[in-house]
């Protein structure tokens, strides 16, 4: 209940008494106050001490710093008072600021959390994360538990190389049986990366040697599932139909490998042995000795694999290695979106400030008079220069006190946006560094916005502005020109990039996936080895499917894995050779997928030739397969690939038949090509893992209940998990590109909104200031239409110099935009153009509409003023 | 003789609290004097602050912390009352006695 009053307190304080006066305070408080009258009323002693010490506090200050400080409390006053009374300018300024200034530091805090601050390991610097480089090209593959055992045996200078899974499990014990994201992991873990439990222990050597078996949760599970229980080291859980001992509780800021990890199981030594070494399902991470290099690691790395490589050429031939630093393995892929979301939101945030700068130049024209009093009875040119800086400073802190509460709201409610779950998000919080950051923003805003109209304070001359009264200078216009110049280059850059980057989700979302994403439903059911044998899965899933069937609004009950666009796919990728052909070097290769006769209509997969699975292919019937139209494109050209014969190594590189195509779909991503794919029955290949898909006559979800008791009562211990609308997939996989393009796009449209405003007020200005001019013009002859399209015109020849200084900027960064593009070129011409033309036509309406009060000028009345 | 002029209000009140706790005068032992002399409620920045003032006008030095207490340069900071010091409160108590002599007003709280 102190810290909050004694921070306040000790920012206040003069460095040289900050610290004894404190610790008097504090042992007062601690030692006397507290133990005589109750922590409420010692508390309450304590902010009445701290009220009572601003003053003099701030008195203390003063002497110290002397008159400089004395001046700048009465400057403070007086911009204070001075926006006070101006309500409707100092608020729209403090609007303006709030948005620039919450939105940057909302950004600036994100990247901060996700690309800049260090990964929360030890000497995060040393880490590296090594991955298999395959020969075909895919720069990181995962590891064999043989290439990994083998790795940390003969590698020098990397210390405590340690492995991982992915294991995802259900955990039965805990209240309704769930699914968790579980990992397994090598003893060595949690010492590489520097980390150690909440409580209990982390595994060692025993544990993975096939000890007890053991198991160690995640701070979050030990809450939800476990209550808190204090008594949780020891317990033991049920964990896929086997009794596992608790051992160890991680902390929330734990997250590897994944960032939602539940559940660490020991990796077992004896994987070594008993996985072949070309089943590569693992991750490794390592940590640099000291005075090895990260150069030195990799090559050390790419020896090893070449030794391994000649060791075992039937599966390591042509496998070498890729070795990056960890943290360029977590956050490399996010690092150029949020930069380019962070360079379009700050150039926004200078927007904004370009608007206050206009807006104090212009009431720093209006208030000429009184700069100039003010200098002819004796305040020099640098107190009038610091009176503008304070007045900025104040219009900015106030601005960025709002733009704190934005900022802090969106930082709030960030992770929960679709799209944006980033690695490291969690580390996103509402702390120091955030009101750290918001004071720093305004300060450069402050610095911006107060620059141009204290260097025009600095220049003035005493009294000769007396006499110049309200007359706009020439400079003061050229000045304003250049702002808005720079506010429209600006705008068009932005606009053209969020026109760039909406084309490519409008053509991505046009894309057909290859399925039919609408009324279905999916759940994912996960048989545990131990309870369900290979003979007991299909029986399983067969019943499970006739039930389902069976509900009202069924059209197809089906099952499948991996889903496409699901994120589950990667591992399963497989060589195959094709009956009478020559087995070459460069064995055709495709996806492989696992179906039930049903899963194609329950997708919505149109059959191309041949026919789907049959309730007739069953374990004990001839092996069939079923191709995808991407295969037989590749593989098939000008053959008709029905009846002939395709090996796998599945299944016990049985031949299987080819009895059907069907259309291609895209598996990885809606962006990626499709990939060859294999289907195989599950009757056939049994797997403990699959998907339901539920195809419904109307809205999917509804059936959800049903679809749980049916569950429930076929085997109680078994959960759904990852229930979803198979539309999920599709919006899923578009998700982080539309988060990203929404971010940019509201950026830019908040840049346009304040670029128009700016130029409204410019050409408000210049009308209001040169109705003499006017005046003289009218009375000259010149109609009123004449002088409106001088006016106009003038804007539009800015707007017009700035939309082509915008289009510069906007070739020059297309090379960051590329990466982010599907289906538009980063330099289109009709977008940057349409950006161009855009703005400029939208700055002459905004020039327009103030130059029409021209229309309504009373010429004479006006001259008569003068 | 005092060139700097009389003391101001606070000012007299914290240099007696001081003379009274000597010399275990530091400033949380000072507020806490005043407040139980006057039964009025100080705030510790504003005795430090006065303090520093009286410094400057050299009516008080720093003296050493008192046998067997924390000489951490951080810890709490004694102070001792110097002649000028001395002579400025028995001058402004002076400067009261002239005024009240002769003076027929109520005296509360003072039996004579």
């Amino acid at each position: 209940m102190t810290r909050l009053p004694r921070f306040v307190l000790r920012c206040l304080l003069p460095r040289d008494v900050r610290d004894a006066m404190l610790a008097e305070l504090d042992a007062e408080y601690a030692s006397v106050v507290r133990p005589s009258c109750g922590t409420l009323r010692a508390a309450a002693w304590y902010w009445t001490q701290v009220f009572g010490s601003i003053a003099p506090a701030l008195a203390m200050r003063q002497r110290r710093h002397g008159r400089w400080l004395a001046d700048a409390a009465q400057d403070t006053r007086f911009a204070v008072r001075l926006l006070a009374r101006q309500k409707t300018f100092s608020g729209a300024v403090i609007a303006t600021l709030a948005l620039g200034i919450g939105a940057t530091t909302a950004m600036f805090s994100l990247v901060d959390a996700v690309v800049l601050r260090a990964l929360p390991y030890r000497e995060p610097d040393r880490l590296i994360r090594i991955w298999s480089h395959n020969p075909r090209g895919i720069v990181r593959n995962q590891i064999s538990p043989a290439d990994y055992f083998d790795w940390r045996d003969r590698v020098r200078g990397i210390d405590g190389l340690a492995a991982f899974g992915a294991a995802d499990v259900t955990l039965t014990s805990a209240g309704d049986p769930v699914r968790l994201n579980g990992a397994t992991a090598t003893a060595n873990l949690a010492g590489t990366l520097g980390v150690s439990p909440l409580a209990g222990r982390w595994f060692v050597d025993a544990d993975t040697r096939g000890g007890e078996p053991v198991v160690v949760i995640s701070e979050r599970l030990w809450r939800e599932r476990f209550g808190s229980d204090p008594r949780i080291i020891g317990r033991t859980v049920v964990i896929d139909s086997l009794q596992r001992e608790v051992i160890g509780v991680m902390a929330e800021a734990f997250r590897f490998p994944s960032a939602d990890q539940q559940i660490w199981m020991p990796l077992p030594d004896r994987w070594r042995m008993v996985q072949p070494r070309s089943a590569r399902f693992l991750g490794v991470v390592g940590r640099l000795e000291a005075g090895i290099t990260f150069a030195d690691a990799r090559d050390r790395m790419l020896a090893v694999a070449r030794q391994l490589a000649s060791a075992y050429p039937d599966s390591d031939r042509g496998w070498s290695v890729t070795v990056a630093p960890l943290s360029d393995a977590i956050r490399g892929d996010v690092r150029a979106p949020l930069l380019l979301l962070l360079g379009a939101v700050a150039a926004m945030l200078l927007v904004a400030c370009a608007n206050v700068a206009g807006l104090l130049m212009a009431r720093g024209v209006s208030r000429a008079r009184e700069l100039a009093i003010r200098a002819a009875v004796g305040a020099g040119a640098g107190r009038l220069v610091r009176m503008q800086l304070v007045e900025a400073l104040m219009l900015s802190l106030l601005g960025g006190l709002a733009g704190l509460a934005l900022a802090s709201w969106g930082v709030r409610i960030a992770p929960g946006i679709r799209g944006l779950n980033l690695p490291l998000l969690d580390r996103v919080a509402r702390d120091r560094r955030l009101v750290m950051a918001a004071f720093a923003v305004s300060l450069v805003s402050a610095l911006l916005t107060g620059m141009w109209p204290a260097l025009k304070a600095a220049r003035h001359r005493g009294l000769e502005m007396l006499g110049a009264g309200m007359r706009a200078t020439g400079g003061h216009a050229r000045a304003r020109q250049a702002i808005v110049f720079a506010q429209i280059a600006i705008a068009t850059a932005l606009v053209a990039a969020g026109s760039l980057l909406s084309g490519s989700l409008y053509r991505l979302m046009a894309v057909s996936p290859g399925f039919h994403a609408d009324r279905t439903l999916l759940a994912d059911v996960s048989l545990p080895p131990a309870k369900y044998g290979p003979d007991a899965r299909a029986p399983m899933f067969a019943g499970l499917l006739d039930r389902l069937r069976a509900l009202p609004g069924v059209e197809a009950a089906a099952a499948g894995a991996p889903l496409p666009l699901s994120g589950q796919d990667g591992l399963l990728r497989f060589a195959f050779r094709i009956a009478g052909r020559e087995p070459s070097a460069d064995a055709p290769r495709a996806y492989l997928r696992w179906a039930t006769p049903d899963y194609f209509r329950a997708m919505g997969i149109p059959l191309h030739a041949g026919r789907v699975f049959a309730p007739s292919d069953t374990a004990r019937s001839a092996p069939v397969v079923v191709i995808d139209a991407e295969l037989a494109r590749r593989y098939f050209a000008g053959e008709n690939p029905i009846g002939r014969r395709i090996s796998t190594t599945i299944g016990r590189d049985t031949l299987r038949e080819v009895v059907g195509v069907v259309g291609a779909v895209r598996q990885m991503a809606l962006e990626r090509e499709a990939e060859p794919h294999l289907y195989v029955p599950e009757t056939q290949v049994p797997s403990p893992e699959m998907t339901l898909v539920i195809r419904t006559g109307g809205d999917a979800m509804t059936l959800l209940p049903d679809v749980r008791a049916i569950m429930r009562d076929l085997d109680p211990d078994l959960p759904l998990s990852n229930v979803r609308p198979l539309a999920d997939l599709v919006s899923s996989s578009a998700a982080p590109r539309r988060a990203g393009t929404l971010l940019l796009t509201a950026f830019a449209a908040m840049a346009v909104l304040l670029t128009l405003v700016g130029v409204y007020g410019a050409v408000s200005q210049v009308v209001a200031q040169s109705t003499r001019e006017i005046g003289v013009r009218i009375a000259m002859g010149g109609t009123r239409s004449i002088v409106m399209r001088l006016i106009v015109g003038r804007a539009v020849k800015v707007a017009l110099a700035g939309a082509v200084a915008g289009l510069v900027l906007a070739w020059a960064g297309a090379p960051a935009l590329s990466a982010m593009l599907y289906g538009v070129r980063p330099r289109d011409p009709l977008t940057l153009a349409g950006a161009a033309v855009a703005i400029t036509a939208a700055a002459a309406l905004a020039a327009y509409l103030p130059a029409r009060r021209i229309l309504r000028l009373d010429v004479l009345a006006t001259l008569r003023v003068e | 003789m005092s060139p700097r002029g009389y003391l101001g209000d606070l000012e007299e009140i914290v240099l007696l609290a001081l003379a009274r706790c000597e010399p275990e005068a530091y400033g949380m032992r000072i507020r806490q004097e005043i407040e139980d002399q006057s039964g009025r409620s100080v705030a510790i920045g504003a005795v430090y602050a006065v303090l520093e003032r009286l410094e400057d006008k050299r009516y008080i030095r720093r003296a050493d912390p008192p046998e067997g207490t924390n000489r951490d340069p951080r810890a709490r900071r004694f102070f001792a009352m110097t002649p000028a010091g001395k002579t400025a409160v028995e001058e402004t108590a002076a400067l009261r006695d002239r005024l009240w002599s002769g003076l027929r007003l109520r005296r509360t709280g003072k039996t004579s």
